[in-house]
């Protein structure tokens, strides 16, 4: 795979082809707003517009979004810092915070770029926290492998929804979708027996852990996994605390044993 | 031709000839009545007239004789049913079934017009549709065989040339030759890019992959107002079918996919039947006219969404994924359909394909203008009296389109604008009349050619609430992945919504122009990018006409109900009370009788004089019913 080298605000970087350009530019430290990306996901989905940078090819500059863009040997410089990519980001912030203003993440966000207040006013019409960036449904389709929420609606009506509004039945309770959630619009709220993620699933039965007692998984999870491990299902045994001590007493018994 | 005829493989080039021949022999000399059964016609009431001409054929016994054909569109959608007579030439509009045993009797067995269904223009009667004003200035190469060929006969298609194209391709050119006579030609794509077809196909048979290639035919037209893809579809469908399997062979690729919209079953119904047909000669499927080659068409229904016409919302609509875009910045010739190397054409760019195999690149880049060269198929709708489908050689200027083909205006306002390109092209005014209609010009005025649609607006449209409209439409047809369209979009209707009802404020301009510049640039896909275009249109051509709005809460075109007002001149109104009679909130008081002014003085005696009629403003509810029906134009819209 041959290699490509460029510059992000003059700094010398390389990479190989393909390779997103937000990638690029995390790895080399070079701070870029980019709440739709998730480290886990191999894929971004595009949707915030806040990681746009300036582009400068061989036949053409221009603004576009650092999280899609596969660098190839026509791109020659990347800034990601210029007057006109600070006004692009504040005024997309402008048009998540209308959507959002009650998202303390969004708001923290804004300020880090100097937007105190949206001038456009709001419409919202499920008044949620969610900015609609798309890593629950990734997280969970391409993931988790669950598929338990989709987006519904189209244009401003656009929302994260289970199949007709239901509480999703084709929810694990895993929680990877509040995990990857950047402004906490999905929540886990877990009691002694039950682990409800919040406003998708059902309350769902928690396994108890055979050795603190304690809840550790949902028993659809449990059961998930057993079908996607097969045989080594036995690994899922316990909570990950009480596993974490087991192997740390096997592994602190065998350094003992070589003493 | 009888329908049920045995259809069997063509195995060479000769064997398509020779069925050419003896179709063409059993066709000789028989007459020919074309009715137009496409949309339009059909809701004029042509499928009654071409029963009517059926029953009249019958009657008569001339079964053996005369062909009656239901066919697809002939353009002139304004003045259907229509109904052609071949070999003798005649055009007949208007067409009723009352007329039909008249234009047999007559016209049919006779040879002879009938004079009163024949088309009258200018003080000149057109016998012929070459006579027709409407049809003189165009050009027509992709709708040259409607109304010739019956949608359902491939043996039509066949009969006139069809698939020749394809033999001469399949046993004569090399795939390559085939992609450097298509680039020669100039071919642009037809969908609204306007990307050089090409290359786009030589980047596609470039690469070399073992898993196979993919060519799409798009055909989810979904412009409000535009119908000329479904037009193609619904009556020359070969040449569509015929255009892929060049393509495909060109580039290499064993399958393709017909991406075609929920809305259009009768262009679908059409386009299977025609698919069914050509695996039965052979021309579609294994061993493709004995030539060893395979290619197999599939067909893709779509639920509607427009942003299903952008390449990778369709790609992914086809794999069975939700319809929304992404990001393109590796070409769908390199990774397109499950990843695969895929030509994407729409229905027209493939319908041109045949004929400039047929007549060679030289023919076709010769037609046209600099950069764009060929014809261009419009969908002519709006304020015209010819409303219909056309076909011009690009070049030409708004005017000729609009005046000469168009017959100009329809009503008794003047031109105001003509917005081409669909919902995100832009509206071009009157001092731009002039340009050629191609694709660079187009977009120098902040509009584009889109995939055709041309709506012509008078003096009684106000131009705000044109770009509400449109954004409107956007709006709700953006799929909401991306900030700026899905947001942005929004936030721009709620603008302009504000504006028309008079709700704005000074600075809402600049903010429009902010978002518009916002949303246009750092969208994700070409429906975002050009979904300004008909805000940033109007507000570079008719900018007085928004700070009308916003300043003197005025909508000078009288259009934006919140900000007119109707009042009766008490002078002109003759008392006749029909604005009163048809005003659904009963806000409009006075006595029917004679107006005053001509009353004499036995009418005062007999009680017979009337009061002049008088809105009551506050109860009004502006609907317009009064204006409309004033015989003396008393009731003012200010």
């Amino acid at each position: 795979m041959s290699e490509i080298h460029f510059n992000i605000n003059g700094k010398e970087v390389t990479c190989r082809r393909d390779e997103m350009l937000l990638d690029v530019a995390l790895r080399h430290g070079i701070d870029i707003p980019a709440p739709c990306h998730h480290f886990a996901l191999p894929e971004d989905y595009g949707a915030c517009r806040l990681c746009l940078v300036e582009i400068e090819e061989e036949r053409w500059t221009g603004v576009d979004a650092a999280c899609t863009y596969p660098v190839r040997e026509k791109c020659i410089a990347v800034r990601t810092d210029t007057e006109e990519v600070r006004r692009y980001r504040q005024l997309n912030l402008q048009l998540l915070l209308a959507r959002c203003p009650e998202s303390e993440s969004v708001r923290d966000l804004a300020r880090s770029m100097d937007v105190e207040a949206s001038r456009f006013p709001g419409i919202q019409r499920q008044n949620s926290d969610c900015i609609l960036c798309g890593l629950c449904v990734n997280v969970c389709e391409n993931l988790i492998g669950a598929g338990a929420i989709g987006f519904v609606g189209r244009g401003a009506e656009r929302r994260v929804a289970a199949p007709f509004d239901e509480p999703a039945s084709q929810c694990i309770g895993c929680g990877a979708c509040a995990e990857v959630c950047p402004t906490n619009a999905i929540k886990t709220i877990e009691t002694e027996d039950e682990r409800t993620i919040k406003p998708f699933s059902p309350p769902l039965k928690l396994v108890k852990c055979p050795e603190c007692g304690k809840g550790c998984m949902t028993e659809k999870q449990l059961e998930f996994m057993k079908t996607q491990l097969g045989n080594k299902s036995d690994v899922l045994a316990g909570c990950p605390a009480c596993k974490v001590r087991r192997r740390a007493q096997e592994f602190a018994a065998v350094l003992r044993g070589k003493e | 031709m009888p329908l049920c005829m045995t259809r069997e493989k063509i195995g060479s080039p000769e064997a398509l000839n020779s069925l050419a021949g003896r179709l063409k022999e059993r066709a000789g000399g028989r007459k020919m009545v074309s009715v137009c059964l496409g949309t339009g016609c059909r809701a004029e009431g042509s499928g009654e007239v071409y029963e009517a001409i059926r029953e009249a054929v019958g009657e008569l016994g001339l079964e053996d004789e005369v062909i009656v054909m239901g066919s697809g569109c002939h353009g002139l959608c304004a003045l259907g049913p229509l109904v052609i007579l071949t070999p003798d030439d005649i055009f007949y509009p208007k067409v009723s079934p009352e007329d039909a045993t008249e234009i047999i009797e007559k016209s049919v067995i006779g040879s002879q017009p009938v004079d009163r269904l024949l088309y009258k223009t200018g003080g000149k009667t057109c016998r012929c549709q070459s006579e027709v004003p409407f049809y003189g200035r165009q050009e027509r190469i992709v709708l040259g065989l409607n109304g010739i060929v019956d949608p359902h006969m491939i043996e039509d298609y066949i009969r006139e040339g069809g698939y020749q194209s394809l033999a001469e391709v399949l046993y004569k050119y090399p795939p390559e030759d085939v992609v450097s006579e298509i680039s020669a030609s100039g071919l642009r794509g037809r969908g609204g890019g306007g990307f050089p077809t090409g290359r786009k196909w030589e980047s596609c048979r470039a690469v070399e992959t073992e898993d196979g290639k993919f060519v799409i035919c798009n055909a989810d037209e979904g412009d409000p107002g535009a119908f000329m893809d479904r037009s193609i579809m619904e009556a020359n469908p070969h040449t569509v079918i015929e255009g892929m399997v060049i393509g495909a062979y060109a580039v290499g690729a064993e399958e393709g996919y017909i991406y075609i919209r929920k809305e259009y079953p009768l262009a679908l119904n059409t386009l299977q039947c025609a698919l069914e047909q050509a695996r039965d000669y052979g021309l579609l499927g294994h061993d493709i006219l004995g030539s060893g080659r395979d290619f197999e068409i599939n067909v893709a229904r779509g639920g509607g969404a427009f942003v299903c016409g952008e390449s990778t919302a369709l790609t992914a609509s086809i794999e069975g994924r939700v319809g929304e875009p992404g990001a393109k910045h590796i070409h769908t010739t390199e990774s397109g359909l499950w990843g695969r190397p895929t030509v994407l054409n729409n229905v027209e760019t493939w319908a041109n394909v045949p004929e400039i195999i047929k007549r060679g690149s030289r023919w076709f880049a010769s037609i046209g203008s600099e950069g764009s060269k060929g014809t261009k198929v419009f969908s002519l709708v709006g304020a015209i009296k010819n409303t219909g489908l056309i076909e011009v050689p690009m070049g030409i200027t708004l005017r000729e389109i609009i005046e000469d083909i168009g017959g100009g205006m329809a009503g008794n306002h003047g031109f105001k604008a003509v917005q081409t390109g669909g919902p995100s092209g832009g509206c071009i005014p009157a001092d731009h009349l002039d340009m050629k209609v191609d694709f660079d010009s187009l977009i120098e005025v902040g509009s584009m050619m889109g995939s055709g649609g041309m709506i012509v607006m008078d003096e009684s449209s106000c131009m705000v609430d044109v770009a509400r409209y449109f954004l409107d439409f956007l709006r709700t047809e953006s799929c909401g992945k991306c900030t700026p369209c899905r947001d942005g979009t929004e936030q721009m209707f709620m603008i302009l919504d504000r504006i028309c009802r008079g709700k704005a404020g000074e600075d809402e301009l600049g903010k429009l122009e902010e978002i518009a510049e916002l949303v246009r640039e750092t969208s994700l896909c070409k429906l975002g990018s050009s979904a300004p275009n008909p805000v940033l249109s109007t507000l570079r051509f008719f900018r007085d006409e928004y700070e009308a709005h916003i300043r003197d809460k005025k909508c000078p075109a009288g259009v934006c109900s919140a900000l007119i007002e109707f009042s009766i001149d008490q002078e002109k109104c003759v008392c006749c009370g029909r604005c009163a009679n048809e005003c659904p909130v009963d806000c409009i008081a006075g006595t029917a009788g004679k107006p005053p002014a001509k009353a004499s003085e036995e009418d005062h005696q007999e009680g017979k004089v009337g009061e002049p009629f008088l809105i009551d403003v506050q109860e009004c509810v502006k609907c317009g019913s009064c204006f409309d029906v004033c015989p003396t134009d008393a009731v003012e819209k200010k």
